[in-house]
């Protein structure tokens, strides 16, 4: 219990100094997924069944490259000359790849792009390392704090004298 | 300036304040055990052990105490003579080699009523042997019955292997420690070999 008591605050110091450490490090922690999303104006209007068949196709292309992303969707109103196009990448998936191979696509299909309208892209976190990489810098720090505060011979305080010592302090000068 | 203002200006004022509990426990001690002989000793603070015994012994002869200052660390002779100033040789063995008597060894000090004995540097070896040689404890024991205080400084514990030598010599010891750097598994092995000896720990001085 003294141990504690003594080295409490110093422990504490040592776990929120690793945890803050870690909280660092998630900051060079890439994103898991990024989501790019773009609109198109196209030569012509979309048919009624237009969107449902490309994506078909992008489901038997290009989303066979990842078993937990959707990789690319096209989204578009019958009728309307604008279409949505998302892209989502992951680790060893690259953009322009993808972009490429949707626009080959479209093109195969007849669809010609007038102009590219806008392009939003949204980062998703990967949260669940980072909390991982926060609880284990908060763990090692816990246990770097034990281990400093067992290797610490040094007496410090009159009560440490009467603790570790069983004497009393007489002075200090 | 006279002579009595000279010699206080020597001594560190606040040293004397925060050392007076110190030194009323120790004559509160002696004076239950007039034998007691104290040792002063450090594991690694031996500038502070003298400055400790040395403030000690002169706040016990202000108050009218006889003190005999025993000071077995060589090496510190000048630094016990930097505030008693008693002119003296270290003479312990060399009085010895001739006489039975220690008391002839005694050299009186700058300070009233404070006496000193100082030994020749030696090394670790010839001090054993001359120890032996000389049965030093029965012939400072005597010393009791004209001394209210006999305060022994001891050598820096960590310079001695034999320490043992010192302490047969002493009844009480006070220990004077690092107060920010020191070891208590090393702190914890002396005071158990003081315990050994049979010599009553008196406590910890602390040097900041």
């Amino acid at each position: 219990m003294y141990f504690l008591k003594k080295n409490i605050l110093n422990i504490i110091i040592c776990m929120l100094s690793f945890g803050v450490l870690a909280t660092v490090v998630n900051f060079f922690i890439p994103p898991s997924s990024t989501t790019y999303e773009e609109y198109y104006t196209l030569e012509t209007a979309l048919e009624p069944n237009s969107i449902a068949d490309l994506n078909i196709l992008l489901n038997d292309t290009i989303n066979n490259s990842s078993d937990n992303i959707h990789v690319a969707e096209l989204n578009g109103q019958t009728n309307s000359n604008l279409l949505q196009l998302n892209i989502t990448t992951e680790s060893g998936i690259s953009y322009d790849s993808i972009q490429s191979q949707v626009h080959d696509i479209l093109e195969a299909e007849g669809f010609v792009i007038t102009e590219n309208v806008s392009q939003l892209t949204y980062d998703t976190s990967n949260e669940a390392l980072q909390i991982i990489i926060v609880m284990l810098g908060l763990i090692i720090g816990t246990v770097v704090g034990i281990i400093l505060a067992v290797n610490n011979n040094n007496i410090n305080t009159e009560e440490d004298i009467q603790h570790y010592l069983n004497e009393r302090t007489l002075g200090t000068f | 300036m006279s002579a009595n203002e000279e010699i206080e200006s020597v001594f560190d004022k606040d040293l004397l304040n925060t050392l007076y509990d110190t030194a009323i426990a120790i004559r509160k001690e002696n004076k239950d055990n007039p034998k007691n002989k104290t040792i002063f000793s450090s594991l690694v603070k031996q500038a502070a052990t003298v400055e400790a015994t040395v403030h000690i012994a002169y706040l016990l002869a202000s108050l009218k105490d006889r003190v005999l200052i025993v000071n077995l660390d060589g090496k510190s002779f000048n630094q016990v003579e930097s505030y008693i100033n008693s002119k003296a040789k270290p003479n312990l063995f060399t009085t010895l080699k001739t006489s039975m008597f220690l008391s002839e060894a005694i050299q009186p000090t700058a300070v009233e009523r404070l006496d000193v004995i100082h030994i020749e540097d030696l090394s670790d070896e010839e001090i054993v042997t001359k120890f032996n040689e000389h049965n030093v404890l029965s012939k400072l024991s005597p010393l009791t019955n004209y001394y209210d205080h006999i305060f022994i400084i001891g050598p820096q514990v960590d310079d001695m292997e034999n320490y043992g030598t010192y302490l047969e010599l002493a009844d009480s010891a006070v220990t004077i420690i690092n107060a920010k750097k020191n070891d208590k598994h090393e702190l914890s092995k002396y005071l158990q070999k003081i315990n050994l000896f049979n010599v009553k720990s008196f406590g910890i001085l602390r040097k900041e």
